[in-house]
């Protein structure tokens, strides 16, 4: 199967600023893809590259299959981070109008809008205008606003921040849903848990280059090397002279350790059994924020 | 061309429904029409009117002029039954008299205070008038009391020369000359050429009106799009090129239906009053054809400087200079429109931000224009258009998503030359 979305090479400067610095990355269709980055890293400026709101300096993309083209991008639903609606346009006309700019005819759109508005709760106010909608109806009529046109990719910049936490589980379930009709999802974040509850895989990018681009299960078990989570009965003073660990943190229960530079942690769990009797003993995952911090940290 | 098409339908369908345009464009028309005509009609009834008689005080220090005076007010109050002016000669010594009178007129008990004083008649000394009042509406008693004063005079100087006044009314007969201008055709009624030059002033104010005030709009909506952030949703769906031109287009057609129904209400005016004569329609294709290319024109340059700036206060900088290119035409008007095929006038009409109002003021004043000019003008102002509109969607595209403090001219340059 094809991706849905390759890019090649890209590079965006902003005068001095390289914003965008040879990125290459390929979003497999079906997938739900996490574009992480602290602010500034340039996940915006890739995203408004990809939806042809400006183009790169060099560097290639590939859409759905083909080269980029306005003809391609009918296929792609984007919320922008910034968003924003006609205020005083009524919803119906809204939904109308930017169904009508994505390429609906007439008679599609007086069918879907009724049931789009009905699937999020917003029926009873097609005839109301936006300014007149509390502040989670309008992010979720945005919402209808991005996937009016069934978008076989969905890009959402920063889809999760300023929503409320019941907003918040209505669109994670939103995006979880689109992936069983097959839509492609890549969103851009910087909040580490909403990725990890819903990504598949995740690409995370610092100063405008790539740091990570793998699955989620991959990239933490890789990451997991040198830390293990160990629990003993008696003693536990002993394990802090063991020549591998580096450092052992007391937890209620167990034990925090990281492992000395190249150590083995076959030869921790043998030194363990030797001196105690063991009750558990476990790679630690980290978490992707702690492998965010950790990655991003040292690249400033 | 299915986005341009819809943006421009959600344009005008929006725009058309503000109280902006409504009260713009639909009342106003009607309003300043309502004001004019009921300004005049209040004007007339309070000048037809007959008002109290104005008393006069009169001091004389030449008795030759008296006489004649005194007949004067009368034949002037006979021919002016409305307007009567009442003489009251104040007797005693002069100063005296002066002083009791400046008081009768500061309570009012008199209007105002004549003094004559001698050398009026021969020049000797400088005739001197003096018209007092306390209030500001002596304009129209001066008028009369000069009036008077020179009816007088003359009679007493024909007296004087021995010359009959029949013979004197026979030589002071004008010799009146009307200007006829034959393009008005024999059977046309006459029409005063002031007010056959107000016609191209007519065609300018109409096109001035109209790009000004739908380009204003064009500017409201490029910043409530930035400021609401709605902007970047629709470049999702459209290129920037395209949402500029839909903007344009569809706000040409409010422009359309703006000087469409003003227009109409002009023409009608005239065919009411019997002043179809002044209207030369036959160029109207050129005039349309002016107006839409200036409507681009000068709708480019406002969806750029709206692309570039975050609140109106910031267009002002960059609208101002704009503006300016379309004063010039209305600040000439009275001699361009005497010599539309003036220097001036030419040169003018091939600089393409005047173009339009230029090429249409000149159509208006002279209909027969060398057709050359005529369509030289146009093509050079439709090649300009092209140039403008590549150039302003250069600055759209990068400044419809900037945020922050508003671009300079210095970086509208640089937008320009971006590839």
């Amino acid at each position: 199967m094809t991706d849905a979305l390759i890019l090649d090479g890209l590079v965006k400067t902003y005068g001095p600023l390289r914003a965008v610095d040879g990125l290459s990355l390929r979003v497999p269709r079906g997938s739900i893809t996490g574009f992480l980055g602290p602010n500034g890293a340039g996940k915006t400026t890739t995203l408004r590259m990809i939806m042809d709101i400006f183009p790169p300096d060099t560097g290639r993309i590939e859409l759905l299959g083909r080269p980029l083209s306005r003809d391609g991008l009918a296929h792609v639903g984007y919320m922008p981070e910034e968003r924003g609606l006609y205020p005083k346009m009524k919803v119906r006309a809204l939904l109308q109008f930017f169904g009508e700019l994505k390429g609906l005819d007439r008679t599609t759109l007086a069918r879907e809008i009724p049931l789009r508005l009905e699937d999020l709760g917003l029926a009873d106010r097609a005839e109301c205008r936006v300014e007149e909608l509390s502040r989670g109806m309008q992010q979720k009529l945005q919402f209808i606003v991005t996937t009016i046109n069934d978008p076989q990719l969905l890009i959402l910049d920063e889809p999760f921040s300023g929503l409320d936490p019941v907003n918040l589980e209505l669109l994670e379930g939103i995006i979880q849903r689109m992936r069983v009709t097959g839509t492609t999802v890549l969103f851009s974040t910087h909040m580490m848990e909403h990725a990890e509850r819903i990504c598949d895989r995740v690409v995370l990018l610092s100063r405008g280059r790539k740091l990570l681009d793998d699955e989620l299960t991959p990239i933490r078990t890789r990451h997991a090397q040198g830390r293990v989570l160990v629990s003993v009965y008696g003693d536990t003073d002993f394990i802090d002279t063991l020549p591998m660990v580096r450092e052992a943190v007391r937890r209620r229960g167990h034990l925090d350790i990281l492992l000395a530079d190249g150590a083995d942690p076959q030869t921790l769990l043998r030194a363990l059994i030797d001196r105690a009797q063991v009750r558990r003993f476990e790679q630690k995952l980290p978490t992707l924020h702690e492998i965010f911090i950790e990655l991003v940290g040292a690249e400033r | 061309m299915n986005k341009i098409l819809t943006i421009a339908r959600r344009d005008f369908t929006e725009t058309i429904r503000t109280k902006t345009f409504i009260v713009g464009v639909l009342l106003m028309p009607l309003l300043v029409i309502g004001l004019i005509a009921l300004g005049g009609r209040i004007t007339q009834r309070l000048e037809s009117g007959p008002r109290p008689p104005q008393r006069v005080a009169l001091i004389n220090a030449d008795d030759r002029i008296g006489p004649a005076l005194a007949a004067a007010v009368s034949d002037y109050n006979q021919s002016h039954p409305g307007r009567l002016l009442e003489l009251r000669v104040q007797q005693g010594e002069p100063q005296t008299a002066m002083a009791a009178a400046i008081e009768l007129v500061r309570q009012r008990e008199l209007d105002a205070l004549l003094e004559i004083s001698p050398g009026l008649l021969d020049g000797t000394l400088p005739a001197r008038l003096h018209v007092y009042t306390d209030g500001l509406g002596g304009m129209q008693l001066r008028a009369q009391l000069q009036q008077v004063l020179n009816h007088a005079a003359m009679a007493v100087r024909l007296e004087q020369l021995g010359i009959a006044p029949e013979l004197a009314a026979q030589l002071r007969r004008g010799a009146h000359l009307e200007l006829i201008d034959l393009r008005g055709g024999e059977d046309q009624p006459r029409i005063a050429p002031e007010l056959r030059m107000m016609v191209p002033f007519f065609f300018i104010l109409l096109i001035l009106l109209g790009l000004l005030g739908v380009n204003q709009h064009m500017l409201f909506s490029i910043i409530e799009e930035k400021s609401s952030r709605v902007i970047e949703v629709i470049l999702s769906a459209a290129s920037p090129l395209q949402f500029m031109a839909g903007k344009i287009l569809g706000l040409t057609a409010v422009g359309l239906i703006a000087v469409g129904i003003w227009g109409g209400i002009a023409i009608g005016a005239a065919y009411y009053h019997g002043l179809a004569s002044l209207l030369d329609l036959t160029n109207l294709g050129w005039f349309l054809l002016f107006y839409l290319l200036g409507f681009l024109l000068y709708s480019s340059i406002y969806a750029a400087i709206g692309s570039a700036c975050n609140t109106i206060k910031e267009t002002q900088n960059l609208v101002m200079p704009v503006t300016m290119m379309l004063v010039i035409p209305m600040i000439g008007w009275p001699h361009f429109s005497q010599y539309p095929n003036g220097l001036a006038a030419t040169a003018l009409s091939f600089f393409p931000p005047v173009t339009p109002l230029m090429m249409t003021l000149r159509l208006a004043s002279r209909p027969d224009l060398s057709l050359v000019q005529v369509a030289g003008a146009a093509l050079l102002l439709a090649v300009s258009v092209l140039v403008v509109i590549r150039l302003a969607a250069k600055i759209f595209r990068i400044g419809i998503l900037m945020h922050g403090k508003p671009a300079t001219a210095r970086e509208l340059l640089r937008w320009m030359k971006h590839r």
